[in-house]
């Protein structure tokens, strides 16, 4: 039925590893094969209860034909990275991937949720764009003292003009759990 | 996909308890607040969430942190460090009835031994401003419900929930 959201993806975490795929075919971590294509334009991402074992960030780079785009400068980010304890900043970027989290804790209960809206992803004569809002318990100064939350607002973009299949969502510390979730709206 | 779960709809109320709409069944939900005017006196909308019992939870155990984009003056930010409530949501003027929109994601509120997070956006008409939030509520607990809180006066309100499906 058009306009409804439909599961095209989805990895629980039930061991620990540093990154995710959604989509990708043969790459995604589901063993679904699922890619994003043209069957929808716009996508639906979720990511919650995510829980790094060390105190790092979360990371999102975009996938070509199932491998991660490593190449450098193409993709331009600019958020809103708004703190519970603190005032609120510009953070913007070009590189090959863009921030979903920064400093994440570690201590017990702490975790992050985000959702995305992918666009443009399927089409080769264009980019390919994210917008980002997401939660997170930070660290804290020292770390563990914990007792802060962070967010972000904005948006991200792969400035080559590519179809990317599916995305990655990636730490430098392990995920040890979490709920990643892609849907695509249904034309 | 999204699942229809509950509408809880009234009129002329200082607050909005919602219980019992979070479950096992889902993960994650977004909540549509469809209707927040008509109000009394001039408010600032919050948020509350309930405990295992349907408890409304009261201590300071609410983080946020957001940013206010504003018609008439240059963008705000506001946040809350160990706070008894989510702040943020529905401003409404007693002088406007034009009312406020809320879209709100609750991230894994079942699950014990999380804290809860909770991302919001709000569009108002009382002070024309857009409302760009998120939050934890930094107490590792089952949540059940949510409940809405005007802080001054009465407001009519609507309020409807999805379960966000996995597999």
């Amino acid at each position: 039925m058009a306009g409804v959201f439909e599961l095209v993806d989805e990895y629980e975490v039930t061991s620990s590893l540093t990154s995710i795929n959604l989509g990708g075919g043969s790459s995604g971590s589901s063993g679904l094969n699922a890619s994003i294509d043209s069957t929808y334009d716009t996508y639906f991402v979720t990511g919650s209860g995510a829980v790094l074992d060390g105190g790092n960030s979360i990371y999102l780079r975009w996938l070509v034909s199932g491998s991660e785009d490593l190449t450098a400068n193409t993709k331009q980010w600019a958020q809103r990275a708004m703190y519970s304890n603190t005032s609120n900043e510009y953070r913007f970027y070009t590189s090959n991937y863009t921030e979903l989290t920064l400093q994440n804790g570690t201590q017990a209960g702490e975790n992050s949720a985000f959702y995305l809206y992918l666009n443009c992803f399927p089409e080769s004569s264009v980019g390919s764009m994210v917008t980002v809002h997401s939660a997170w318990d930070h660290y804290g100064s020292p770390v563990g003292s914990g007792n802060r939350a962070y967010s972000r607002l904005g948006g991200a973009g792969d400035m080559t003009k590519q179809s990317c299949d599916g995305i990655t969502i990636w730490s430098g510390s392990n995920f040890t759990a979490g709920t990643f979730r892609l849907f695509g709206l249904v034309k | 996909m999204l699942e229809f779960i509950k509408k809880v709809s009234n009129t002329s109320v200082s607050s909005l308890v919602m219980s019992n709409i979070f479950s096992a069944d889902y993960d994650d939900y977004l909540i549509q607040q469809t209707a927040y005017d008509d109000a009394s006196s001039t408010n600032d909308g919050t948020m509350r969430l309930l405990d295992s019992g349907g408890t409304v939870i009261t201590a300071s155990e609410y983080y946020y942190a957001g940013e206010n984009t504003r018609t008439y003056n240059n963008f705000s930010e506001s946040n809350g460090v160990g706070e008894t409530s989510f702040g943020y949501f529905g401003f409404q003027d007693s002088s406007t009835t034009t009312g406020v929109g809320m879209s709100m994601y609750v991230f894994k509120p079942h699950e014990s031994s999380l804290f809860t997070k909770c991302i919001w956006q709000a569009q108002m008409g009382g002070g024309g401003q857009g409302r760009w939030y998120g939050g934890s509520h930094q107490v590792a607990e089952t949540i059940t419900g949510i409940q809405f809180d005007t802080g001054s006066g009465t407001v009519d309100i609507d309020c409807i929930v999805y379960g966000i499906k996995g597999l």
